[in-house]
């Protein structure tokens, strides 16, 4: 049952295949930390140069643009403040000034049958 | 005319499964109902377990003609998608679609526990070179550590084709007692304080490192070990059309439809390697119990590099996690999630996990590669 085991054979193999894996698993690890802090990198300079130099720009025109912010009748601000969050969400900056939010009329289906019909309809 | 008529009958009884029957048959088609209880009822891996052990009932059954190797029947030619090597890649194919690298992106640290849990590839390599298989059925059996049923069939297929059967059984139903396994060793390998660790958020991770990453990864392992191509190119390609966001047909046909029918080709033909001769063998309670061994000490390898990783970075890294590198998705992150919850109910280690467990799945398609290129 114990064979007559060619000890160099297996232990080249676990060697090389433990060195390999490791080796291949590092390499990608150190890319993946490269490419996130270049991409990262490419976001923090702009952010950090522009808001000192137009944020006194930005004060004074804020106030005049925050109260022309023209909410529809009807929406509550429970509903601009999930708007608000979602558009932050998907650009993935706060970094916009929200000007209006209106109810939107596509007929008479519902936002749900619209998107259905969307989706069928999208081109290849 | 009554003379044909009762040729006809003794023909058919002649020809029928009853007269036919062996009792390695026998044995096979009861083992075979096991199995369908266990996928049925207990819910082990069902979606690969239960066409595994439809087709082994089938092959079995005398005078059918159905199992994998019976020229010219229904199963011998799905049975081709197998042995040319070409499910396997398709499945990782909608793996991929199915996957998110973001935690592994985030905390890129995660892609060592990945390498690590390996271990139980290579040290089970040599555990069935000690009870006398060859080289190439050791390395097909090494390969049910990697704990991923594709790259185990893929690597099998190519160096011990006659391994299928035990190796598939052995490997699905060890990947769902994953549960039961991990758990006792996590604890025997960790401390109380280890184990309470809270790691803390990750990172987001922006669509274009989602998108450049399957990319650079096929790339470089492929250039290392081309074997590893199929396997790794095809998982890559698969996430490539689910990050890309331009392809979502077809994304969406590579994690249903096209991932479904593979899987019901891929565990119908494999299930059907099993036949009385092939399976009913010492050699097949050897793989059962390596099985175990290997998954053994893939977990306690990724244990315990996630030890030195807490030792390391000074407490900031739970070794829980590590026991995920394991790659059977997304079950061990889960039991990572479940065990640190144990000791510390606040504790969301689950997307923490998941960055070793997706490492993983790159790992064990690394190790199939290095074994192809040595042994075949």
């Amino acid at each position: 049952m114990f064979a007559n085991i060619d000890w160099t054979m297996a232990g080249a193999v676990v060697i090389t295949g433990l060195v390999v894996v490791f080796v291949v698993l590092v390499l990608l690890w150190f890319i993946v930390e490269l490419m996130g802090k270049i991409l990262s990198g490419f976001g923090k300079p702009k952010n950090l140069s522009q808001p000192p130099v137009k944020a006194v720009e930005k004060d004074k025109k804020q106030l005049p643009i925050k109260s022309q912010m023209e909410i529809e009748g009807g929406i509550t601000d429970e509903v601009v403040a999930v708007i608000t969050a979602a558009i932050s969400a998907i650009e993935g900056t706060g970094n916009f000034v929200l000007r209006s939010i209106r109810q939107s009329y596509s007929g008479k289906r519902s936002a749900w049958a619209s998107a259905g019909i969307e989706q069928n309809t999208r081109l290849f | 005319m009554l003379d044909l008529f009762f040729e006809s009958v003794n023909t058919i009884a002649l020809e029928s499964g009853f007269v036919n029957v062996t009792l390695g048959q026998a044995i096979m088609l009861l083992v075979s109902c096991i199995l369908l209880y266990l996928a049925i009822a207990k819910q082990y891996e069902p979606l690969l377990l239960l066409p595994i052990a439809f087709g082994m009932l089938l092959a079995n059954i005398p005078m059918a003609g159905l199992s994998a190797y019976d020229e010219g029947g229904l199963i011998y030619y799905l049975y081709q998608g197998v042995k040319l090597g070409i499910y396997p890649p398709i499945i990782f194919l909608g793996i991929g679609a199915m996957t998110d690298f973001g935690p592994l992106i985030a905390n890129p640290k995660s892609f060592l526990m990945g390498a690590a849990a390996q271990l139980g590839i290579f040290l089970t390599f040599v555990g069935a070179l000690v009870l006398g298989f060859t080289p190439e059925q050791a390395g097909s059996i090494g390969i049910i550590g990697g704990a991923d049923g594709p790259t185990a069939i893929y690597v099998t297929s190519q160096l011990a084709k006659d391994l299928l059967g035990p190796i598939a059984v052995a490997a699905y139903s060890y990947m769902a007692l994953v549960p039961i396994i991990q758990p006792p060793i996590m604890k025997a390998l960790t401390t109380k304080k280890e184990r309470a660790v809270v790691m803390e958020q990750l990172r987001p991770v922006s669509k274009l490192e989602k998108v450049i990453f399957p990319i650079f990864v096929t790339i470089i392992v492929s250039f290392v070990v081309p074997p590893a191509a199929p396997l790794v190119g095809m998982l890559m390609l698969g996430n490539l059309l689910k990050e890309s966001g331009v392809t979502e047909r077809l994304t969406n046909t590579a994690k249903n439809e096209l991932i479904n029918i593979i899987t019901i080709f891929l565990g119908v033909s494999v299930g059907a390697t099993a036949t009385a001769e092939k399976f009913l063998t010492a050699q097949t309670l050897g793989i059962i119990a390596l099985g175990l061994i290997a998954f053994g000490f893939g977990t306690a390898g990724g244990v315990l590099l996630g030890k030195l990783m807490y030792v390391v970075t000074g407490g900031k890294i739970n070794p829980l996690i590590g026991s995920a590198g394991v790659s059977a998705v997304p079950m061990a992150a889960r039991v990572s999630q479940k065990v640190g919850q144990e000791e510390n109910p606040g504790n969301f280690l689950l997307m923490h996990a998941m960055g070793p467990n997706v490492s993983g799945v790159i790992g064990s398609a690394v190790a199939a590669g290095v074994l192809l290129s040595i042994l075949k």
